[in-house]
């Protein structure tokens, strides 16, 4: 009788020590993750916006809703350097009047120049879109309308119903042939 | 040491293993958050078709991140338009999914910022503006996820 005591007496404490230990492991983890958690804002420290010689803004991406763009955005360039695109570059290569054609043209993604801060100094390129981009569009019916970018350049569209039917899906190659998958 | 077997017996395995299904439930709790699956933004604008802004950032995405997409319901707008990114620590511009941009019939657009491996994405940003009725563009409602750790 005493033998059982004592067995249960360990199995208790060692379940004890493992709960203390998964909720001290679970403590560790929440102080070191979402900064709203903690009742912050969660913004991201944001460098005023500075005026260049040719009278250009230059900085970060706002923060409030109804802040101002930059004239020049802060990227990384595909070298690895830090330098400030056109925001007006990454609002696609095509005319505002065709939509649907900028849109497919941000999702296969296209080069556009990294300037010094002086908006002039290229000194790299950074990519808008690329190969997984996609675009969803909700439809009035409750069904949405899905177009992703292959490796290839092909544009998928999918449409699918609201219980997640697949409808239809067409392929789009760069050269304009459509190919309807189903 | 009488007094705590007492204890012990008193409070059974039972009650004991109620604390280890509530320790490890909160572990998970929290190590899910901390992984960011995803996390939401809401702006309310007044006064154009742009009605709520929402910026997602997901890691973990088929191995790789997803981050920076943002959704805007548009409820009767003629035209809209949304563009997300993915930022670093220093709010600087890894990745954007160039503008998505949708006619009459469309509820809502999502523009995903694609997909990086680039383990210095922290922040998925987002901004968005729908054509009013006069024919002029709202201003763009800018937002942002939380950090994204992974």
């Amino acid at each position: 009788m005493m033998r059982s005591h004592k067995t249960r007496l360990l199995v208790l404490g060692a379940v004890v020590a493992l709960a203390v230990a998964v909720c001290g492991a679970a403590v560790a983890l929440g102080n070191d993750s979402d900064p709203m958690a903690a009742g912050s804002t969660g913004a991201p420290a944001v460098a005023a916006a500075a005026t260049n010689a040719a009278g250009q803004t230059y900085g970060t991406l706002p923060d409030g809703p109804d802040e101002t763009m930059p004239d020049l955005v802060r990227v990384v360039a595909t070298n690895g350097k830090t330098g400030y695109c056109r925001d007006k570059d990454t609002l696609g290569p095509c005319p505002d009047d065709d939509p649907e054609a900028n849109t497919k043209a941000c999702l296969r993604g296209y080069a556009i120049p990294v300037y010094e801060s002086d908006g002039t100094t290229q000194i790299g390129e950074f990519v808008v879109g690329g190969p997984g981009s996609e675009a969803v569009y909700g439809k009035a019916d409750g069904s949405k309308v899905t177009m992703t970018a292959r490796e290839d350049g092909a544009i998928v569209t999918t449409k699918t119903a609201t219980d997640g039917t697949v409808l239809s899906q067409t392929l789009e190659a760069l050269d304009g042939k459509v190919t309807t998958v189903k | 040491m009488r007094f705590v077997r007492r204890v012990l017996r008193r409070v059974g395995l039972a009650g004991t293993l109620v604390m280890v299904v509530f320790g490890v439930s909160a572990a998970a709790a929290l190590a899910a958050t901390h992984w960011g699956s995803t996390y939401t933004w809401t702006v309310h604008s007044t006064g154009m078709y742009t009605k709520t802004a929402i910026v997602t950032g997901a890691a973990g995405y088929g191995g790789l991140a997803r981050m920076g997409t943002i959704t805007g319901f548009f409820p009767g707008a003629n035209h809209a338009q949304v563009q997300g990114y993915v930022v670093n620590s220093n709010d600087t511009v890894l990745a954007t999914g160039g503008l998505v941009q949708g006619g009459s019939s469309q509820q809502y657009i999502d523009s995903s910022t694609g997909y990086l491996s680039s383990s210095g994405a922290r922040w998925g940003k987002g901004r968005a503006r729908g054509l009013k009725a006069d024919g002029t563009w709202g201003n763009w409602h800018y937002t942002y996820s939380t950090r994204l750790d992974y």
